[in-house]
């Protein structure tokens, strides 16, 4: 059963690359993506600013979809306006809201007389793939893959500075930018670990992170709710309470069953002027050599 | 078309009254939900010295409640769906001592008067019973017409007082929520009647010692006209009627003392409401009721189970956090009257999270 679930939601996540794809292509190319033209594509008549208890819904009046989206009631005419003009000024929280309502009309079927759910989701797991898998369009949406890979390849090396640059290009927050790495099929030449970090009761706390595929193996503790001690400990950068933002640091690993060290480039950026959120990105600088050998050259 | 005004036409020291404006829409709000079937409009009650500036007072408060609902509007503070957007509706009837009368009565004062003061009973009722306006301001009503037949009543037949009794009863000096009497220097008065004008008028205002006369009796006559209303509302209070003598006052301060007061009346009513409110289980529910159309049962048993909790804190706060967290729940349930939700991202720990953040923040105030 799980199997065929599985089947089930991995075909329905390929419709939603494609119908992202093609929504993307033809919308405003420029980052950050114009939502309100591929809410219209999507069928939605209108999306709604106003208090809620939740951060947004999609809802049906008039056989036509309505995205409803929290916010200050002081704010409604401004969000609406900045949404009439596009949508790409909306708070990053806000885009992430719309854009995954917008994936929630794809699994509804228009007929004569009404719009109909292709999905049941009365059960709890169903309801979270479905949920899971409009989290995935959402980021599919606000970051499309190829403008992702258009930036990769213009990037000489990737940085906290470019992670908090990316977000602010798109307009979505550091968390879609570190999922839509994730998601993207090539990074080109980049070979990093880039994570966000949160400061709490005096423990630093990974929220989200991405990672080529090579380089996840080598930090397989660096996961959403780990400690970051636990993945590494770099005294002098400031995230650590150092004073450097970059810094050269070899992680030690394993290389053939035998101690090694990976050589990286460390970089962390606040996200915040609070200082308490902070992107830490570490880029690979060469292979990894065996402890003792020489020290390569950096 | 909608008329766009801009928010630079509010003088610096009216902005602030302009964001009270969801007053008058919050208080027939809180009484609908305290069960009054019957919606009422806010009745304000002038009286007073002629040139006192009534009439200018009237246009100025007439005109901030119908026009300033837009000022909140294009600066996006508008509160809920059914405001009226585009002003409140405000009436104003004709007074009935200079366009009403008939001036052939005049030759009998107590007679005149007491058509005058027939007229503004009827205006009164009529102002106590509406349902359409939001706002009615009475140019003279009962009670300035007994302030009248108290002057006539050293002038003419001993009867007099019983009729400027009636016109001054407690049943009809209470109908109304705010008496606004104006008075003003006698000279003062005198020289406005002239102002403007080509030929030299002969009116009221023109006779100083009527004119002294009638300070005296709008200053005597507030005293108890401020006691019994304060009786008959202790939660309103002495707020129910204010004396300002305009001698020296601009007509926007005047405008501006008397919106505050009516404002301040609305709060102290809201309150008072509230503080007779007490948050029920299934008030709660009603207000989430459009987000647990389609939620999963167990979430649907989570979120009534945290109620009963949520309900013993909510009426532990002060009548006016109460009221306030009556608004936001009202405010932020969902409109299921004109759309159904078909997806949301809708937890128990969502719901939950909200109510608790909502408590926190009326504790708060």
């Amino acid at each position: 059963m799980r199997t065929d679930r599985s089947e089930k939601w991995t075909s329905w996540r390929n419709q939603i690359l494609g119908r992202c794809e093609a929504l993307t292509r033809t919308s405003d190319y420029l980052a950050p993506v114009a939502l309100k033209g591929i809410a219209e594509s999507c069928g939605v008549s209108r999306v709604e600013f106003r208090p809620l208890l939740i951060d947004g819904g999609l809802a049906i009046e008039d056989k036509a979809f309505v995205v409803f989206v929290n916010c200050d009631k002081a704010t409604t005419s401004d969000l609406s306006k900045r949404f009439s003009d596009g949508g790409q000024t909306l708070p990053p929280r806000m885009r992430f809201t719309i854009a995954h309502e917008l994936i929630h009309t794809f699994f509804f079927e228009k007929s004569n007389i009404e719009l109909k759910s292709r999905i049941k989701a009365i059960h709890y797991k169903e309801h979270e793939s479905l949920e899971q898998a409009c989290n995935f369009g959402a980021n599919l949406l606000l970051v499309p893959p190829g403008q992702l890979a258009q930036q990769l390849r213009t990037t000489n090396e990737l940085t906290a500075r470019v992670i908090v640059d990316l977000a602010k290009k798109f307009n979505v927050s550091i968390q879609t930018v570190l999922i839509a790495l994730n998601t993207l099929r090539s990074h080109e030449s980049h070979r990093f670990l880039a994570a966000l970090v949160t400061s709490k009761d005096k423990s630093l706390l990974v929220q989200a992170s991405a990672a080529d595929p090579v380089t996840r193996r080598v930090f397989p503790a660096a996961k959403s709710g780990s400690f970051l001690n636990d993945v590494m400990t770099i005294p002098n950068l400031r995230v650590f309470g150092g004073c450097e933002e970059q810094t050269f640091y070899d992680h030690p690993c394993r290389t053939e069953s035998a101690p090694a060290l990976l050589p990286c480039k460390a970089t962390c950026e606040a996200t915040s002027d609070a200082r308490t959120a902070y992107v830490l990105v570490l880029t690979v600088q060469g292979p990894v050599r065996a402890v003792g050998t020489r020290v390569a050259d950096r | 078309m909608a008329e766009f005004v801009s928010t630079s036409c509010v003088t610096d020291s009216l902005d602030d009254l302009v964001q009270l404006l969801p007053l008058l829409h919050d208080w027939q709000e809180a009484r609908r939900r305290g069960g009054e079937l019957v919606r009422n409009a806010f009745v304000i009650e002038f009286g007073g010295m002629p040139k006192a500036g009534k009439s200018s007072a009237i246009e100025n408060i007439r005109h901030f409640f119908t026009h300033g609902p837009k000022l909140l509007e294009s600066a996006g503070g508008l509160r809920r769906d059914d405001y009226r957007k585009l002003g409140y509706e405000v009436h104003t009837p004709a007074e009935g001592v200079s366009l009403r009368t008939p001036n052939y009565l005049k030759r009998s004062p107590l007679d005149f008067n007491t058509w005058a003061g027939a007229y503004s009973v009827q205006e009164l009722l009529q102002a106590a019973h509406d349902d359409h306006h939001d706002l009615v301001v009475l140019d003279r009503g009962p009670w300035d017409a007994g302030c009248w037949l108290e002057y006539w009543a050293s002038h003419g037949p001993s009867n007099v007082s019983d009729v400027r009794d009636f016109f001054q009863l407690d049943y009809w000096m209470t109908r109304s929520d705010l008496h606004v009497v104006l008075i003003v220097d006698p000279s003062v008065a005198a020289g406005r009647e002239q102002d403007h004008r080509l030929i030299r008028h002969k009116g009221a205002s023109s006779n100083v010692d009527l004119m002294k006369k009638m300070h005296e009796i709008y200053s005597e006559r507030f005293i108890e006209l401020k006691a019994k209303k304060g009786e008959n509302c202790p939660h309103v209070g002495d707020k129910a009627a204010i004396l300002i003598d305009t001698t020296k006052a601009s007509q926007v301060e005047v405008a501006r003392q008397i919106i505050q007061a009516a404002f301040s009346i609305l709060e102290a009513k809201i309150g008072h409401d509230s503080h007779e409110f007490h948050f029920e289980q299934e008030f709660v529910l009603a207000q989430l009721a459009g987000y647990m159309q389609r939620v999963l049962p167990k979430t649907k048993v989570a979120v009534t189970g945290f109620l009963p909790e949520f309900v013993e804190r909510a009426n532990a706060l002060t009548p006016q956090q109460k009221y306030w967290l009556r608004q936001e729940l009202c405010e932020r349930a969902f409109p299921a009257e004109r759309a159904q939700l078909v997806e949301q991202r809708v937890t128990a720990d969502s719901i939950t999270n909200s109510l608790n953040g909502l408590l926190s923040e009326a504790q708060g105030r």
